[in-house]
């Protein structure tokens, strides 16, 4: 037996261990909206024996440690799929911005919502090539030609407009991908410097420091919205992050830098730079805007050249073997030779008589030369992998829906995987008010009761007091 | 599995979203009538309404054409029919001329030949909104210049224009002339309408042979010559009423072939862009059923805790 003042002890270590339990409650509500928090639990075990001549005396109740409670293969799991989410999303978004922004001209209007008239480039190469009909109905007609030129203006505004809206979202992907980086550097920087104070906390403590180990868990999530990156803890449990065996950070060193590169095609791409190394960033934020831009836009871009540049070939040879009304030959439809450059000739702009519709410089009836433009829309173009124009267009247009509506699906299925992995997580570690008001009313009565035990005792030691008064 | 504090909303406000939506695009497809968002996750059908789309221009572009060609060929029969009456009319004058009518009533009909050879040259010389119409491509050009003597009678006719012919394109691979030769002195390409050597056909020099005999009196040269050469002015003008008669009906089949592409079309557009409003609207039904449940039901747990027990 441990006597009245042994029992006092069992009974103050009770109070303090309920006490715990209370704090450690109070913690978990007080955190039950912080998504990177993870619940924490008190681990109690029962109080050293002691063993002396008298018999075995219990101590009563000890907090053994306060734990964590976590997966850590779910932590790495969210980690990588936020990367792959981040990607999709960010690829997803960029998407849709350039379809708002093309849309009418480059889409036709089909893909949103519409697809009851086309608009832009493919309406006005239809109309072009009926504009030549038009006029070969009546070929000397003024207002035929004038409508001609409006409309081949029409169409090269078109491929102008298209040219300048992708090298505006390229513009704008480039200013993200340097505010992405910036960020990345910056939120390396704060692991870094958690990294540091973790291992300060624990030198000092025996238990882990978990809110600081929580904070640096949100933190590398955060990164992974930007980058793609491997983590690893080594025994002494410094952490550090890799990429494709490239270590970027160790403990409290920063050993490299994302930074913005061109790629041979000109593009802006994220990449991690150490010493002698780059190391292309292919997930994240940076990595979708980096794709988009090489894989998506660029690909555009050169196909949209590659339409522009058949037309104007092709336009040209045939417009210039004609004459115009008044027996002049030789001019060419369109100037310039891309998306960007190309023009309806001033000199027709000038006067359309001298559109050369004829192929006989005494007979300015003939309407052959227009007969053989407007024929051009059934050619097939060998620098367009034997495709007509309009089969061309229509594959653009379709690989860029295909693309976005292929990104959306994906999107679909990775946000499916991101919220199982956060329904698992948030499981295991989320924080359910229901049992903390329950271990709150379950360490509440505990303490009243341990408290009980010490009033009981104090009772009991002034009556062994008193005993000698009486 | 453990339900913690945080997964009924997130699955709740996850739940809402994706309802949310779904009724969105609903709505959308109810209020356009289009299934916009098939289309948008459907690149083959996008393609696909762009070749309709533009086969559905060309087909009306085709179809105008056609209707031009129609106009075209309307214009020419009323001169045909007109330069058919002309022909008649010196066929007629030339079997009446006879020796018992005397000089001077040979002489009247000189006249009256004279006069239907201007109304010929007239004819043959008429602009229609395109141009000159027996020219051949050379459009802008007078097609019949005449040579007249000091009386200002006709005396020769000089064709201006080309053997070449004005085509309409009214669908792929398929074009049709619509423009008449005024003269061909050869023995290919189209033929001529007033003179053609592969039919004999010299209808302004006939004539002035038919006015230069009766008003010198040649009734044998008129009944030898001139009469055969007439008739074969009028089987020429009739070759060329019937050509364009053929020409007229191939036409109208074409533009009935057109018209029928047109409905394909627009039927196949239909079936892609189109939305079932029925379907459309019994599924954003079950989804407004689904978002308000959702609503209530979310409302009703969100709301009650143990806290409400512990006092």
């Amino acid at each position: 037996m441990s006597g009245l003042y042994g029992t006092l002890q069992l009974g103050q270590r009770a109070v303090q261990t309920q006490r715990q339990g209370i704090e450690l409650a109070g913690h978990n509500i007080a955190n039950v909206d912080n998504p990177a928090f993870a619940r924490q639990r008190i681990d109690v075990a029962t109080g050293p024996t002691i063993i002396s001549p008298d018999g075995i005396h219990a101590t009563g109740v000890t907090t053994e440690q306060v734990q964590q409670v976590r997966n850590q293969i779910l932590d790495t799991s969210i980690q990588q799929e936020t990367s792959i989410t981040s990607y999709l999303e960010t690829k997803n978004t960029l998407l849709e911005q350039s379809k708002a922004k093309l849309g009418p001209t480059f889409l036709a209007n089909l893909a949103n919502g519409s697809g009851e008239q086309l608009s832009g480039i493919a309406e006005h190469l239809n109309g072009l090539f009926d504009g030549f009909q038009e006029l070969a109905n009546d070929v000397t007609s003024r207002s035929q030609r004038v409508a001609l030129v409006g409309k081949a203006e029409a169409l090269a505004r078109d491929f102008n407009q298209v040219h300048q809206g992708i090298t505006h979202i390229e513009a704008q992907i480039s200013k993200e991908l340097e505010a992405s980086a910036d960020d990345a550097n910056g939120l390396l920087g704060e692991i870094a410097r958690l990294n540091q104070s973790i291992e300060h906390a624990e030198n000092r403590s025996s238990s882990p420091a978990h809110d600081l180990r929580d904070r640096r868990l949100a933190k590398l999530e955060e990164l992974s919205k930007l980058a793609n990156f491997q983590t690893s803890e080594s025994e002494t449990q410094t952490l550090s992050i890799h990429l494709d065996g490239e270590t970027i950070l160790e403990g409290a060193n920063i050993l490299g830098q994302f930074q913005i590169a061109i790629d041979a095609e000109g593009k802006a791409q994220a990449v991690l730079t150490t010493n002698d190394t780059q190391k292309a960033v292919t997930q994240g934020r940076m990595g979708a805007l980096g794709s988009v831009a090489s894989e998506t836009l660029g690909p555009l871009a050169e196909r949209l050249d590659q339409l522009a540049s058949a037309i104007i070939g092709e336009l040209n040879q045939i417009h210039q073997s004609g004459f115009g009304l008044e027996g002049s030959t030789g001019e060419p439809l369109f100037v310039g030779n891309n998306a960007a450059t190309i023009a309806v000739n001033q000199t027709l702009i000038d006067n359309p008589d001298r559109i050369q519709a004829s192929s006989d410089a005494n007979a300015i009836g003939d309407n052959t030369i227009l007969r053989a433009l407007s024929g051009a829309a059934r050619n097939s173009f060998a620098t367009l992998d034997g495709q007509t124009l309009n089969e061309h267009l229509a594959g653009s247009i379709g690989s860029f829906v295909e693309e976005l509506a292929d990104t959306r699906e994906q999107l679909d299925d990775q946000t499916a995987i991101q919220d199982l992995l956060q329904r698992q997580r948030n499981a295991v570690s989320g924080v359910s008010l229901d049992e903390e008001m329950t271990n709150l009313v379950k360490y509440q009565n505990a303490f009243e009761a341990s408290a009980r035990l010490v009033s009981v005792i104090d009772e009991m030691l002034q009556t062994v007091v008193n005993l000698g008064r009486s | 599995m453990r339900v913690t504090s945080q997964t009924l909303p997130a699955s709740l406000t996850s739940n809402l979203q994706r309802l949310a939506q779904k009724q969105y695009q609903l709505q959308n497809e109810t209020a356009t009538g289009k299934k916009s968002q098939a289309l948008e996750e459907d690149p083959r059908a996008i393609q696909r309404l762009i070749t309709l789309q533009a086969d559905a221009k060309s087909i009306t572009q085709y179809q105008r054409n056609a209707e031009s060609s129609t106009q075209k060929i309307n214009e020419t029969n009323t001169l045909l029919r007109s330069l058919r009456t002309l022909s008649s009319r010196a066929s007629e004058i030339a079997i009446k001329a006879d020796p018992i009518i005397g000089i001077e009533g040979l002489g009247n009909y000189a006249t009256e030949i004279d006069s239907l050879l201007e109304d010929a040259l007239a004819q043959a010389n008429h602009e229609g909104t395109t141009g000159f119409s027996f020219s051949g491509t050379r459009s802008d050009q007078t097609p019949f210049v005449p040579s007249r003597d000091q009386d200002g009678r006709i005396t020769s006719v000089s064709y201006q224009g080309n053997l070449s012919e004005t085509l309409t394109d009214i669908g792929p691979e398929f074009s049709v002339s619509t423009s008449t030769i005024g003269e061909n002195n050869t023995d290919s390409g189209p033929p001529g309408l007033f003179k053609d050597q592969r039919s004999g056909a010299d209808f302004f020099a006939h004539l002035i042979s038919l006015r230069d005999h009766l008003a010198a009196g040649d009734i044998e040269s008129v009944q030898k010559s001139d009469i055969p050469a007439i008739e074969a002015d009028e089987d020429n003008f009739l070759f060329h009423l019937s050509a364009a008669g053929s020409l007229q009906s191939r036409i109208e089949t074409t533009q009935r072939r057109l018209s029928d592409q047109s409905f394909e079309i627009a039927a196949e557009n239909s079936r892609l862009t189109d939305a079932d409003l029925a379907e459309t609207i019994v599924s954003l039904n079950q989804a407004q059923t689904a978002y308000q449940a959702a609503l209530q039901s979310g409302a009703q747990i969100l709301s009650s805790s143990l806290m409400d027990y512990l006092r």
